[in-house]
């Protein structure tokens, strides 16, 4: 081989063939890949953000929801606690009450009680006195003053316990 | 030793066209066409051609990155085509149809012509990328780094880098023509495909990553960013 002509014109055309080989390809192959590529890899990151966005969103949701629930469950035991502090005092106030009226109404019963004996005594007393005096009086046959013996018989039967 | 390079056709002017050119053209065509049918409409998730495409831009461009460092994106594209063109020229020989087509279907690397004219692109390059890189001024001063005593020796290695580089190409690939086509000769059968594995594929792939290795280093020694004092 020698430096001829055919290898000056060969150098040439290979020039000429690999640049015009370099611009084509750079427009046809490399730039429009490597865009290609890259906004692949864009999309894929942009993708990977918005899920990691949208679980970081749902995370606070459930937290904001978990605060209500626990905020709302509080109320609830709040509420409770008090209808059942109301109920305690209504029904302690009921069982007051239900004491006092029995405490009146023995009471009364009592009283009236008294009241029915004693009445009872005095005219048992009366009775007796009369009955006494009736059977002194058959005894004796003779009417001594007798509203002294009245009042001896009476004194008699009060000096007696029943 | 016959590299089986003629002229094939003469163009007005008297120009000769020879059988290496037209192999030249052969291969700017496949790879054109190769380049317009997988990105012709590019999907997002990639099919058919587009993966091939992909993996060939990915695969040079992170080579070259890696060689260079990020400012070695913007010559990848060159690499790029350099070696899809070598890729094609180096290993054609395995088609065995040198015979058939007066030489033209044949390792086109086999003549001189065609690796120093790449050699020398390569190399224009280099200096192109340390000029852009430190200035004119701080090209010729780095010529003179680190002891103005190197100064000759480096520009004779402008001179040595593409010499190596074209010669070492050109020798692998004329070597295995003249072996392939020796082997053709005297023992048709069989043998040639055997022999072709290694000569044609494995030896002209190598020499497309050495090549394209080589520049890449020279590249990158012009652009590398020397640490301050």
């Amino acid at each position: 081989m020698e430096f001829d002509k055919e290898f000056w014109v060969t150098v040439v055309f290979t020039f000429i063939n690999v640049i015009v080989l370099y611009i084509i390809l750079k427009k046809l192959l490399f730039k429009p890949v490597t865009k290609h590529m890259d906004d692949r890899s864009k999309k894929i990151q942009e993708a990977l953000d918005l899920a990691e966005e949208a679980k970081r969103k749902v995370d606070e949701m459930k937290e904001e929801y978990d605060a209500k629930l626990r905020v709302a469950k509080e109320e609830g035991n709040q509420i409770i606690a008090d209808y059942k502090k109301r109920a305690d005092k209504e029904y302690e106030q009921a069982v007051v009450t239900a004491k006092k009226e029995a405490e009146l109404i023995i009471e009364k019963a009592k009283v009236e009680l008294e009241v029915e004996k004693e009445q009872l005594i005095s005219e048992v007393k009366k009775q007796m006195s009369d009955l006494v005096l009736e059977a002194s009086q058959k005894v004796l046959k003779e009417n001594i003053n007798t509203e002294n013996n009245k009042k001896l018989i009476s004194n008699f039967i009060d000096s007696q316990t029943i | 030793m016959e590299d089986g390079i003629e002229v094939i056709f003469n163009l007005p002017f008297n120009i000769p066209v020879t059988n290496v050119v037209i192999m030249s053209w052969i291969a700017m065509a496949v790879i054109i066409l190769w380049a317009w049918a997988s990105t012709r409409n590019l999907k997002l998730v990639p099919t058919g051609l587009q993966k091939t495409a992909e993996t060939v831009v990915e695969g040079i461009t992170n080579f070259v990155v890696g060689i260079i460092g990020p400012d070695g994106k913007k010559f990848a594209p060159y690499l790029g085509t350099v070696a899809l063109f070598l890729a094609i020229s180096n290993t054609v020989g395995a088609l065995f149809m040198s015979e058939l087509t007066n030489g033209i279907i044949g390792p086109s690397t086999r003549g001189i012509a065609i690796p120093v004219a790449l050699a020398v692109m390569t190399i224009l390059l280099t200096i192109g990328a340390g000029i852009q890189k430190k200035g004119l001024l701080g090209f010729f001063k780095s010529l003179f780094e680190p002891i103005w005593i190197l100064f000759p020796f480096k520009i004779l290695e402008f001179f040595i880098k593409p010499l190596s580089l074209s010669m070492r190409l050109f020798g692998n690939i004329l070597g295995a023509y003249i072996l392939m086509e020796m082997i053709i000769t005297n023992i048709p059968i069989i043998f040639p495909s055997l022999a072709c594995l290694y000569f044609d594929l494995f030896d002209g792939l190598l020499q497309v990553f050495v090549f394209v290795l080589l520049s890449s280093l020279y590249i990158a020694e012009e652009v590398e960013v020397k640490e301050e004092e």
